[in-house]
């Protein structure tokens, strides 16, 4: 179970990879699927809306609908989320916290590079393969530029004990003592959500 | 939040892992138990405990008890670590339940479910949670309770030194005392375990005795052993030829004989409680 939704968070913090290659291509739902776009024109045409038979569907309906998967998955992951293990944070057990919204910016950015510069789907299947296995044991990357879509934050929190932990969170927190969390849901040993 | 923890055996750099989060294991405990300090030959009632005072301070305290740790600070326990699990150690509001992990408390064997229709559960590997756990350490006056020093001395490492049989010299040094000749053929090796922790006890007791009572200690001895210690009172010696015999000596010199101010019968404690 545990291990399935590290598989769904990995997937979901590379998955922008694959949408940056298809828009850079241009690879639209038509090319995937031409004919049944075919027969959902002809489906059309028949009927009363026939004009939108012949006008040309845009690309970007297509992107909009790639980003929905990813975005839905997120939203999935969010909501399993609820049935992970449980971790409280109480008074004074948070001694520093850091914003972390920009740090992982960069990483991301390379992402987008690689995506752009892949010239065919075999190279796409390897690229994102050894980033997905790398992302998947690295633990401490589930950083999701989609949760920022769901209003989370990202922080790198300090304990008490010294462990250095990354909390994603919708709050707001500045300071060690607003970090007082009754229940946050571990993902990880490193990664901890607080939902809600 | 309440919280499990489980310490595993063996010699890996990390022992303690976060096994369950939001479950309470075992009854909370009340404040209306009484507590007893410890002592080896102390016979509990079934509803106190032994306590240690001061834990924080003594050398076998948990390092889990002193640092602060909060539950996101240990790993999560894998499943192919289950078998070595040596303790667990309930987190359950700021008092910590430990359970000593034995391999009778794994379980693996058919049970009957009783449900809508009774059906086989095949169980898988369980580990039993009994009805009271081996020590509760109480955050709010630093003590650790517990029932059955022997159960805890593999968690609390080194507290077992601290409560220990007397060794051969202790005992040699009580068997040599002027007030004891041995007969019979009485001797060191035949002095038992119980009579061991009592010797130890006894020996700080006469440490801690005038010379000048040590007469009227042998006179009280005497006067209620007269019918199981045989007392040579010119040489002011009580033979000893037995384990039991000893055990009476023993009582004797702890001054554990009395007699009811009422009813006047003479009795034995084998079993004491400082009121005061």
């Amino acid at each position: 179970m545990n291990v399935l939704f590290r598989l769904l968070l990995t997937f979901n913090a590379t998955s922008l990879l694959v949408l940056i290659f298809f828009i850079q291509k241009g690879y639209t739902f038509a090319h995937f699927f031409p004919n049944q776009v075919e027969a959902l024109k002809a489906f059309v045409a028949r009927g009363r809306l026939s004009w939108l038979a012949s006008a040309d569907v845009p690309s970007w309906l297509s992107y909009i609908l790639y980003l929905s998967i990813p975005l839905l998955l997120t939203w999935l992951s969010i909501f399993l989320s609820r049935w992970l293990g449980k971790d409280e944070f109480k008074d004074g057990d948070i001694v520093a916290i850091e914003h972390a919204n920009n740090s992982f910016l960069p990483s991301y950015l390379g992402y987008f590079f690689v995506a752009l510069s892949i010239g065919n789907c075999e190279t796409l299947l390897f690229v994102y393969g050894i980033l997905f296995v790398f992302t998947f044991l690295s633990q401490a990357l589930y950083f999701n530029p989609l949760f920022l879509i769901f209003r989370f934050e990202f922080y790198s929190v300090t304990t008490k004990k010294g462990a250095t932990l990354f909390l994603i969170s919708r709050k707001k927190y500045k300071t060690p003592p607003d970090v007082q969390i009754a229940s946050v849901s571990r993902i990880n040993n490193y990664t901890f959500i607080e939902r809600g | 939040m309440n919280y499990v923890l489980a310490h595993i055996k063996g010699h890996a750099h990390k022992k303690t892992f976060k096994l369950l989060s939001d479950t309470t294991l075992f009854d909370t405990h009340g404040d209306n138990a009484s507590y007893v300090p410890y002592a080896p030959d102390h016979n509990l009632d079934s509803d106190s405990w032994f306590m240690v005072e001061e834990f924080k301070s003594k050398s076998f305290c948990l390092p889990l008890l002193t640092d602060e740790s909060t539950s996101a600070d240990f790993d999560n326990l894998e499943k192919v670590k289950f078998a070595d699990i040596n303790y667990l150690c309930a987190v359950q509001g700021e008092n910590y339940y430990f359970q000593k992990v034995t391999p009778s408390l794994f379980v693996n064997r058919k049970t009957i479910a009783f449900g809508d229709v009774a059906s086989v559960a095949e169980s898988k590997n369980q580990l039993v949670i009994k009805d009271e756990p081996d020590a509760i350490y109480l955050t709010a006056t630093d003590q650790l309770i517990f029932k059955k020093l022997s159960s805890i001395t593999s968690i609390f490492r080194g507290m077992d030194l601290l409560f220990k049989e007397a060794t051969n010299e202790q005992v040699n040094e009580f068997l040599t005392q002027s007030f004891v000749s041995l007969g019979n053929g009485y001797d060191l090796n035949k002095v038992s375990k119980p009579n061991r922790q009592r010797i130890g006890l006894a020996l700080a007791t006469l440490s801690e005795m005038a010379d000048e009572d040590k007469g009227e200690m042998l006179a009280y001895i005497h006067d209620y052993s007269d019918n199981t210690l045989t007392y040579d009172s010119s040489s002011e010696q009580f033979e000893i030829s037995s384990d039991n015999e000893l055990k009476t000596l023993l009582y004797g010199v702890e001054e554990r004989f009395y007699t009811t101010p009422r009813g006047h019968e003479r009795r034995l404690a084998n079993s004491v409680q400082k009121i005061d």
